[in-house]
C-alpha cells in the first residue's frame, strides 16, 4: 500500500477510533445499562465512560503518534523516489495560495 | 446556605494568594516580552514550543471557570447524561491535529482564517473570521464576568471594580507577553489547576472514609451505593439516542475548530512535537476531567450525609463548599487562585486568537507588504484593544452573547469545521462552496436557535438553549451544501473554477508532505458523495419533531 493510501486508512481508523472511545453513551443506549456490573466500585458503563474517555483516547494517541511518524517518514520516502520530469515541481504552496488569495 | 458559606473568612488570604499568582504572570510576561522580537513571536511564539509545555498550556486554555465551578453543579443537576457530553470534549485536540492541525503546521499559517484566506481567497477569509470573532467573543465575555464573580462571590469584593481591575490586569500580562508569555503562564496556570483540584480532593475523600483516596480520579467508587440510594437514576441514560448522536454532531465536530486550540499546534517547534502535544494533552485534562467527576460524586455524597438540600446557585460553589467543610482555609485560598488560573488561562488563548485574526489575518490582508516592526506593533495594539473592547462589552453584555459557550460550539461544527476540514482533505472543495456552505448553514444555525425568533426554534428546553438539536440539522446542511456547491460551481465557473482547482491542488498536496504535485491525490468526488449521503439520514433525523 502506497503512503497515500494509508494516510487516508489510519486517518479513518483513528478518527473513528477517537470517536468510539469518547462517545460509548451511544453503545450504551443499545447495550442498556445495570448498576450492578461493578468495575472499581463504579457501574460498568460509567467506568468505560470515564476511562475510555481519559486513558483511552490518550493510548489511541501515542499509537497514533507512532503511526504518523512512520507514515511521514515514508512520504519522505516516496517523495525521495518520486520522478521530477512530468510532474509540477512543488512551489512554495504558501506563496502561490497567497498569490491566489489576493 | 447562604454567600456567606462560600465565602472565606480571611478575605486577605485569598486576595494574597491572588496577588501572589498574578505577580508571578506578570514575571513570565515581562521576561518573555524581552524575547519578543517579531510578529511571529507575538503571535505564535516564534514557532519554538516543545510538546510538555505546549500541551499543559493547551490543556489550560480548554480549563476555564467552569471546570471548578459550573461542572460541579451540573454533574449534580443532569447526572450521568453530564459525564457524557463533557468526557467527548478531551477529542478537541486530538481530532484537530489529526485532521487538520498538522498540515496548517505545514503551511506555515497563524490561525484556522490565515488558512481559510490561504485556501479560498479573502472573503472567505472575512466569513471565517467574522464567525471565529463571534464565538471567541462569546466565550471571553463569559470568562470576564466568570473572573469578576469570582472575587465578589468567593472573596466577598463588589462586581464591577472587580471586573474592571482583574480586566484590565489580565489584558496587561497577556498583552506584554504576546503568545510566549500566554504559553508559559498558561502552562503554569495548568500546573496550579492541577494541585488546586486533585490534592485537596484527595484530603476531602480521605475524611470522607473513601478507601481510595490515594487516587482522586478513579478512588471514589465506594461512594456508589450512597450516591444509588441519595439519587437512583444518577446513573440512567435518560435522553433519546438523539441527544447522544448531538453531542458528537454539536460538540466533537464544535470543538475540533475552535481557533484558540487550533493556533496552540501552530506554535509547535515541529510537525512531531506538534503530534506529541496530543497523548500529554490528554493526560492532563484527562486528570482535570476526572478529577471533576469525582469532586461533583463527593458533592452529591457529602450533602446527603449532612441531609441538605443545594439550590442551583449554591451547587455551583460546590469545589469551596467541600474545602470550607474538609479542609483548612489556606486550601480554599489556593483553590480560589486554581479557579482563577483557569479562567484567565482561557482568557489568553482568546486574545491571542482574536488579537491575531484582527491583526495578522485582517489588517494584514489589508497591506500584505507591512514591514514585521509596524505588524509587531499593530499586534500589540490588537492585543490590548481585544483586552479593551471584551471589557466594555462585559459590563453591559448584550443577552445573545452570554448564552452558553456549548451553544457557540454548535456555531462552530455548523460554519467552521466543514469548510477548514474539507479544505484539508480536497482540492475539489472550491470558494463558492465554502462561502456558500459556511453562510447558509451558519445563518439557518442563529435563526433556528431559541434566542433569535423563539417562535421558530427547533425542539425545547436545554436541548435547544445549548444548540444540539439545531446542530442535527445545520452541521448536515453545512456539510452537503459545502460539498455539493462546490461541484455544481466546478461546472459553472469553467475557467475560473479550474484555476481554484489548480491552486488547491498545489497548495493541498504540500500541506500534507508532498513534494511534487500529482493533480490525483485528494482530488476524488466519490467520497465527497458518500459523506454527504451519509449526512442526509442525520439530516432526516434531526428534522422530526424533538
Amino acid at each position: 500500500m502506497n503512503a497515500y493510501r494509508k494516510e487516508w486508512r489510519s486517518t479513518l481508523v483513528f478518527g473513528a477510533l477517537y470517536l468510539v472511545l469518547a462517545h460509548t453513551g451511544l453503545i450504551a443506549i443499545y447495550t442498556g445499562v445495570d448498576n450492578s456490573v461493578r468495575v472499581l466500585g463504579f457501574p460498568i458503563h460509567y467506568f468505560l465512560a470515564i476511562v475510555l474517555g481519559s486513558a483511552g483516547v490518550m493510548v489511541v494517541s501515542i499509537l497514533w503518534n507512532r503511526y504518523a511518524d512512520n507514515l511521514e517518514d515514508e512520504i519522505e520516502m516516496e517523495n525521495g523516489k518520486a520522478p521530477r520530469t512530468g510532474d509540477a515541481e512543488m512551489p512554495n504552496a504558501a506563496a502561490l495560495a497567497r498569490e491566489g488569495a489576493r | 446556605m447562604t454567600e456567606a458559606d462560600w465565602q472565606i473568612q480571611n478575605i486577605w488570604l485569598g486576595m494574597g494568594i491572588s496577588l501572589a499568582v498574578f505577580a508571578m504572570y506578570y514575571i513570565v510576561a515581562l521576561i518573555s516580552n524581552k524575547q519578543t522580537h517579531t510578529s511571529a513571536d507575538l503571535y505564535v511564539a516564534g514557532r519554538s514550543v516543545g510538546p510538555m509545555v505546549n500541551s499543559l498550556a493547551a490543556a489550560s486554555t480548554w480549563m476555564s471557570v467552569a471546570t471548578f465551578l459550573g461542572v460541579v453543579a451540573l454533574i449534580q443537576q443532569l447526572h450521568l447524561p453530564f459525564v457524557y457530553m463533557w468526557v467527548q470534549l478531551i477529542l478537541s485536540v486530538p481530532l484537530l491535529v489529526l485532521l487538520y492541525g498538522a498540515s496548517l503546521w505545514r503551511v506555515g499559517v497563524y490561525t484556522s482564517v490565515h488558512f481559510v484566506q490561504l485556501r479560498y481567497g479573502r472573503t472567505a477569509g472575512y466569513l471565517a473570521a467574522g464567525w471565529m470573532l463571534l464565538i471567541m467573543l462569546m466565550y471571553m465575555v463569559g470568562q470576564f464576568i466568570g473572573i469578576a464573580k469570582v472575587f465578589e462571590v468567593l472573596l466577598g469584593l463588589p462586581y464591577l471594580p472587580s471586573l474592571i481591575i482583574s480586566a484590565l490586569v489580565i489584558t496587561g500580562y497577556i498583552t506584554i507577553g504576546g503568545m510566549k508569555g500566554a504559553t508559559y503562564n498558561d502552562a503554569i496556570q495548568m500546573v496550579i489547576m492541577m494541585i488546586a483540584l486533585l490534592v485537596p480532593l484527595a484530603a476531602i475523600l480521605k475524611q470522607m472514609g473513601v478507601s481510595g483516596y490515594w487516587f482522586p480520579p478513579l478512588g471514589y467508587g465506594d461512594m456508589t451505593d450512597a450516591l444509588l440510594e441519595r439519587i437512583p437514576t444518577f446513573f440512567d441514560l435518560k435522553f433519546e439516542p438523539r441527544f447522544y448522536m448531538a453531542l458528537f454532531v454539536a460538540l466533537t465536530l464544535g470543538t475540533l475548530g475552535l481557533p484558540q486550540l487550533a493556533q496552540r499546534v501552530l506554535t509547535s517547534s515541529s510537525i512531531k512535537a506538534a503530534r506529541r502535544v496530543v497523548p500529554w494533552f490528554c493526560l492532563w485534562v484527562g486528570l482535570m476531567f476526572l478529577g471533576t467527576y469525582a469532586m461533583g460524586f463527593a458533592g452529591v455524597y457529602h450533602f446527603a450525609l449532612i441531609g441538605e438540600t443545594l439550590t442551583p446557585e449554591a451547587a455551583d460553589k460546590t469545589t469551596l463548599l467541600l474545602n470550607l467543610a474538609y479542609n483548612p482555609e489556606w486550601v480554599s485560598a489556593f483553590v480560589i487562585a486554581g479557579v482563577l488560573a483557569a479562567g484567565v488561562s482561557t482568557i489568553a488563548g482568546l486574545m491571542i486568537g482574536v488579537a491575531t485574526i484582527v491583526g495578522h489575518d485582517i489588517v494584514g490582508s489589508f497591506k500584505p507588504d507591512m514591514p514585521d516592526v509596524k505588524k509587531l506593533r499593530w499586534g500589540y495594539i490588537a492585543l490590548a484593544g481585544t483586552g479593551v473592547v471584551s471589557l466594555l462589552v462585559s459590563l453591559d453584555p448584550p443577552a445573545f452573547l452570554i448564552t452558553s459557550i456549548f451553544w457557540a460550539f454548535g456555531l462552530c461544527a455548523t460554519a467552521v469545521t466543514p469548510m477548514v476540514v474539507l479544505g484539508v482533505w480536497s482540492t475539489r472543495i472550491n470558494l463558492w462552496g465554502a462561502i456558500l456552505g459556511s453562510a447558509v448553514s451558519g445563518a439557518l444555525y442563529i435563526c433556528l436557535s431559541p434566542y433569535v425568533f423563539p417562535d421558530f426554534s427547533v425542539g425545547n428546553g436545554l436541548i435547544a438553549k445549548l444548540g444540539y438539536s439545531v446542530a442535527l440539522i445545520t452541521v448536515p446542511v453545512g456539510f452537503i451544501v459545502t460539498i455539493l456547491g462546490s461541484l455544481v460551481a466546478e461546472n459553472l465557473f469553467g475557467e475560473k473554477a479550474s484555476g481554484e482547482l489548480s491552486r488547491a491542488q498545489e497548495l493541498v498536496e504540500q500541506m500534507h508532505g508532498w513534494a511534487t504535485v500529482t493533480r490525483e491525490r485528494y482530488n476524488g468526488v466519490q467520497w465527497l458523495l458518500i459523506l454527504s449521503a451519509l449526512w442526509v439520514p442525520v439530516l432526516i433525523w434531526g428534522l422530526q419533531p424533538w
